[in-house]
Order: C-alpha cells, then structure tokens, then sequence
C-alpha cells in the first residue's frame, strides 16, 4: 500500500529520486558500497572519526578559554558518554561488515534507527532529544571526512530532505545536478528558501510536518510538487499512474516554453513588459529560456550570504558584469543590499529584524559597504556600456532617498558613469506609500514591493503559517493602498510590481487595470503570466478592479477576480490543469 | 530479580537523567537490563536507553543479575524516585 503525506508546493515540478537526509548540521549522507577487502579500512576509519569526537569534546571541556557553565558541561559529558558506548561502534562495524557499506552511512543508520521511538513520543521535551543524535552523527560524520566540507557527492539523482533548511544551504545543495527535489517539515511559499528553489527550478514541497523523520535514507520516493503530494512505497499500478502524470507534466513544461515566447499584450493591446527577479547570476539561463524581457531585480544578497563576509568591490564587479554577458539583456534593474529580516546574515540581534536595521538604513549607517556596492554597479555600466536601474530597498522617508541619491550621483560623476544609470525605490513600507507622490518627485522610477508592503499593511508577519487566513493578496486594504500608490504619483512615473503578487494570476487583472509598466517575477511563472495577459482585456479588468474597490472582504474580491480569471483563461487552465 | 519502575520527573530520561542512570548502573557488576514497550535493552549503554525514549509517566521494567544485585536496584529505585534530583 502507498504512503501519501500533502504539504505546500513551493516550487512546481515532478521528480522521482532517492532520499538523501539533512539532519540539522546539514550534513549530507550517500550510500556507497565498499569492497570486501576494505571493511577493515573503514572500520579504522571510523574508530578513529569516534576519538577524534571524543577528543575534542574533551578539548572542549578543558579548555580554559571556555567558561562553561554547569549544564553544558553535562552536555559535553553526555555526548562523550555516548560516544564511548560500545554499543554504538559495535552495532556501526556490524553494519559495515554486514552490508559492505561506507561507515558514514552505517552510522547514520544505526542513529535513526536508535532514535526512530522519538517520532512517536508526544512530550516534546522528548522529542527534543532527536536533536542530540544529529549532533552526535554530525560530528562523527565531520570527523570521518577529515573536516572537510565537501559533503555533495550525490552520485544519483537525489531529493533532499531536511527539517528546516536556510536559504544559504538551500542554494548550496540545489546548485548541485543530482539534487532534484526538495521536501521539509517546515517552510512556506514565502520563505526564501521556496523563492530560492523556485528560481533553481528544484521542485519543491514545504510544511509537510514530519517528513525528515518518517522517511529513510536512500528510499524512493515520487514528488508531485503541482500539487504538493509526496509518495512512497508504490505499487506497480500506483507507480504507473504516477508516471503518466509526469508525462502530463513534461508536456505542460513543452507548452510553458511555446507561452514564453508570446507578446506580453493584452487582447486589446496594452503592453506590460515581464521581467525576471532573479538572487544568482546562473538563474540568467532560466530568465531567457522562460523569456523574460529583462532583470527586474537582482537581489544582491548572495553575494553577502554565501561567503558570510562582505564581498569587495572586484568581486562584486565580476558578478554583475556577467549580467550582460552574452544575454541581450538591455534593461537590468540591481537592487541595493537589503540584509535583515529572514536573511540577515549579520546575525545581529535584533528583537524584530523585519522593521530593523534593514536596506538602504543599513547602508546609509555603514556607507563604506553601500559606495562599495554603487562603486561596482558603475564600473559595470561603463565596462559595458549599458544602462543599469538602481533600486534602493525598504526606504520609509524622504531623507533616506536625498542622501542615498546625493552618495550614489557624486559617485556617479566620479566613475563618468553620468546617463548610465537611474535611481529608483522599492515601496514597501506604508510610509513610503502615503508619500508616493513627494517620493516619484525625486525618484526615476519605482517598484511596488508587494512581499513586505502586504506584511506590513497588515501588520502580520508572512512567516507565520497561523495568520495564513489574514494575510493574502485580496484584502480590501492591499488593493486600495496599491492603487492609492498608483494614482498618487507624479504622471508618467515607471511603476513595476515585485514580490510574489506579481506572480499571482488572480492579481493579474488588478495591475493591468491600473495598467502597471512592467512585473518583475521569478523565471519560471513569466510564461504562464504571459499567457494570462494574453487573454484578458484591459477594459474587462478596469470593470472587475472598480467592482473589487467597492468590496469589504477578501473573500468578496477573491470571488470577482475568480469568476474573470475562470471565465476568461482556457488556454492557461488547460495547460496548467489545476483550478484556479 | 525484577522491578517495575516508573519515570516521575517532567523531563522524562532526558541527557543528564540518562546520564546518572548509566552512571550508577555501570558501577555494578550485575548484569542490568531495562524493557519497555517490548524492547529491550543493556541498562549500561546510553543509547540503547535513549532509544528507548522513556518519558514522564512511563513505566518500564529493570531486570538485574549478580553478584551486588540489591544494592544496585536499591541505587536505581532510589535515583529514578528522587527525580534524578530534578525540581519537578
């Protein structure tokens, strides 16, 4: 009999592949077979990975550099106890001699397998216990390659999953090809790590509660991340039905690349232009393949959280020149560095991130950082001669935008990169939205930052999977503070949308209503968008928009734009398949 | 011999109680075992009592074996009553 477990899918896709466990040091463990003549080479080998943990616990707890107070020195001691059990080495050699396998493996076996009971037991102090086996296993693990961190040498195609995974780790293990899917216990659709998978095109399946423990290493398991449903323990007609919908799926991929390739024009003629947010320069191949007719965005962040360190001026000048490279992008929109929130890499504490030092505050307050990054963008302007749109984050008042303008405009005219670029600003805060008018005086354009203007219009944060039935798109508020936006600023001002409402289909009809120049959206929903546009009509949308405006309830607009979307959209509906 | 016993202290066998019991029942000779929900295990070796995943208001069963045999229940009835020396 098949196991079905459902959770969100982030990222859309259909993979078949083996599990391969994070535990929470990320430690990635692959199953390799080991010749006869070489079980005594890994038996030393992991003999000596389990006193080398031994012996740097004891370093740990020696050292006077460490002021340990008394609980963690019980922890030390009772992760050397652990280590020292017999059982533990004996039952691993078994396994090795047994199953001629690598010790890594026999290792994190024989630690699931012990701590296997922790998934059914309730108490939760219990359950936190799980934790002390990972970190046993980490660092055993870490010892018996040597330290080295080079831990993906996924030899077959591989679906990831983990408890929780960080943007970071995310990026490092879905760059590698073997990795084809991703599953978590928890994790949203607005979580960076889903935004990262998605533009990594990894399928993806979030908050699926207890996957990481009830699935075991190297099992074979199916995603269907269209719907969210992951599979297991197939049987043979199961398995073939599955399959089938695969094809449907890779036939629905063949018609996302004929959508890309139409005009993004509604039917009777109003052109908004679809562009690409994209966080590394490698997601450029998917911009173009899926057609994208520009950067809208490129979140600099990676840059900064990958190294964990500040990259310098060089380095930064190498990876947005590739921006240009061979592409034919004309137009690249480069958003200035906006750490803090849920990717603060600083790890300063502070008691709410989301409203703290963040964007263009925490480059105003440390302009060596914020120079260096303009002082890249310019030398990439003139290296290649092409026009690069600055777009400064997360800005709540006007002083911000003059002294940010003031820095960036004297470099400019020192670098001679003067014509070469423009200033613009992300409205996300909802005092940059009531000042949109004073704002779009001083700016050349801006870009409405639907992702944290929607959180703090509501005043609820988008991580938290509880305030789901508060938070969407279709509140009475949302749509009147976007049009308040809108209408409020000077005419003729460049306004595109960001953020993942750009991406949803049923708030297409409002931007073409308000007839938006260009949404910016991650690669892989630019054709379907496409699509979308092309079978609606700006006067149809202008009707369903002033009806919205009128409504209390979101579940009023929801219903509007539900009834246009469903009546208006074959061609889309009928290649994505599900309703709408 | 044998002896029912039950975990009283909130935490259950957490880290450091796992840790006390193993320490006193390696200080016996006797051999020591503990079952619970069918399985069981070396009453020496902490992670075969950690795989057990005993928590508040369990109750498993000790079977010991030897020579100093009563004194090492007396000791494990003690500490497991005591709360592992825990508040609560």
């Amino acid at each position: 009999m098949s196991i079905t477990k459902k959770g969100i899918a982030v990222s859309p896709g259909f993979a078949e592949g083996n599990v391969v466990l994070i535990n929470q040091a990320r430690t990635i463990v692959d199953k390799k077979k080991i010749k006869k003549n070489k079980i005594y080479f890994e038996i030393n080998r992991l003999q000596k990975a389990v006193e080398d943990s031994i012996q740097e616990i004891s370093e740990l707890k020696k050292s006077s550099n460490y002021k340990l107070k008394s609980e963690h020195i019980d922890i030390l001691d009772f992760n050397i106890l652990i280590l020292e059990d017999e059982i533990l080495a004996s039952e691993v050699i078994q396994k090795i001699k047994k199953e001629l396998i690598n010790a890594e493996w026999a290792l994190n076996s024989v630690l699931t397998e012990k701590s296997k009971n922790y998934s059914k037991v309730k108490d939760i102090y219990m359950q936190e216990r799980l934790a002390d086996f990972y970190y046993i296993g980490e660092r055993i693990i870490k010892n018996l390659r040597g330290n080295s961190d080079n831990i993906l040498e996924l030899s077959k195609k591989s679906i990831l999953v983990a408890h929780d995974l960080s943007p970071v780790d995310a990026l490092k293990y879905c760059k590698n090809k073997n990795v084809i899917g991703l599953l978590m216990d928890l994790g949203g659709a607005t979580t960076h790590t889903a935004i990262i998978a998605k533009s990594l095109s990894v399928p993806a399946i979030m908050s699926l509660g207890d996957i990481s423990q009830v699935l075991q290493p190297g099992k074979k398991v199916y995603m269907d991340s269209y719907k969210g449903i992951v599979a297991w323990q197939l049987k043979k007609d199961e398995k073939d039905e599955i399959l089938k919908l695969k094809d449907e799926y890779n036939l629905i991929e063949e018609n996302l690349l004929e959508l890309s390739k139409l005009p993004s024009r509604t039917k009777d003629g109003l052109e908004i232009l679809i562009k690409a947010n994209i966080e590394i320069t490698s997601e450029l191949s998917s911009a173009i393949r899926y057609g994208a007719q520009g950067i809208g965005m490129y979140r600099t962040e990676f840059l900064y959280t990958t190294n964990e360190r500040f990259p310098t001026e060089d380095e930064q000048f190498e990876d947005y020149k590739k921006l240009f490279n061979n592409n034919g992008f004309d137009s690249v929109t480069i958003r200035t560095l906006d750490i803090g929130g849920d990717k603060n890499f600083l790890h300063k504490d502070e008691i709410n991130p989301a409203m703290g030092l963040r964007g263009i505050r925490y480059s105003l307050t440390n302009t060596n950082t914020f120079i260096e990054q303009v002082k890249a963008i310019f030398r990439v302007c003139i290296d290649a001669n092409k026009k690069i749109r600055i777009l400064l984050p997360m800005v709540s008042v006007l002083d911000e935008i003059i002294e940010a303008k003031s820095i960036i405009e004297d470099l400019g005219n020192q670098a001679g990169a003067n014509g070469l670029f423009e200033i613009g600003v992300v409205i996300e805060t909802p005092s940059a939205a009531i000042m949109s008018k004073e704002i779009s005086e001083i700016v050349d354009f801006i870009s409405i930052g639907t992702n944290d203007l929607v959180q703090y219009i509501l005043a609820a944060d988008r991580n938290n999977e509880e305030l789901r039935p508060i938070l969407n798109y279709y509140q009475p508020a949302v749509i009147r503070i976007i049009k308040y936006i809108v209408k409020k600023v000077k005419r003729g001002t460049y306004i595109s949308i960001c953020g993942e409402m750009a991406n949803d289909i049923l708030s297409l009809p409002l931007f073409i209503a308000l007839k938006i120049n260009e949404l910016s959206m991650n690669c892989h929903s630019i054709p379907i968008i496409k699509s979308v546009i092309n079978e609606l009509d700006h006067n149809e949308c202008k009707i369903a928009f002033d009806k919205c405006l009128q409504m209390r309830k979101s579940d009023d607009i929801n219903a509007i734009l539900k009834q246009l979307i469903n009546q208006k959209i074959k061609k889309a509906k009928s290649i994505i398949k599900y309703e709408i | 011999m044998k002896k029912k016993l039950k975990i009283i202290n909130k935490l259950g066998l957490h880290a450091r109680a796992s840790s006390k019991f193993v320490e006193i029942t390696n200080k016996y000779k006797s051999e020591i075992f503990i079952e619970f929900n069918d399985i069981k295990v070396n009453a020496k070796s902490i992670l075969g009592l950690l795989s057990l995943a005993i928590s508040f208001n369990d109750e498993f069963e000790i079977f010991i074996e030897g020579e100093d045999e009563s004194e090492a229940l007396n000791e494990i009835i003690n500490i497991v009553n005591n709360k592992f020396g825990e508040p609560e």
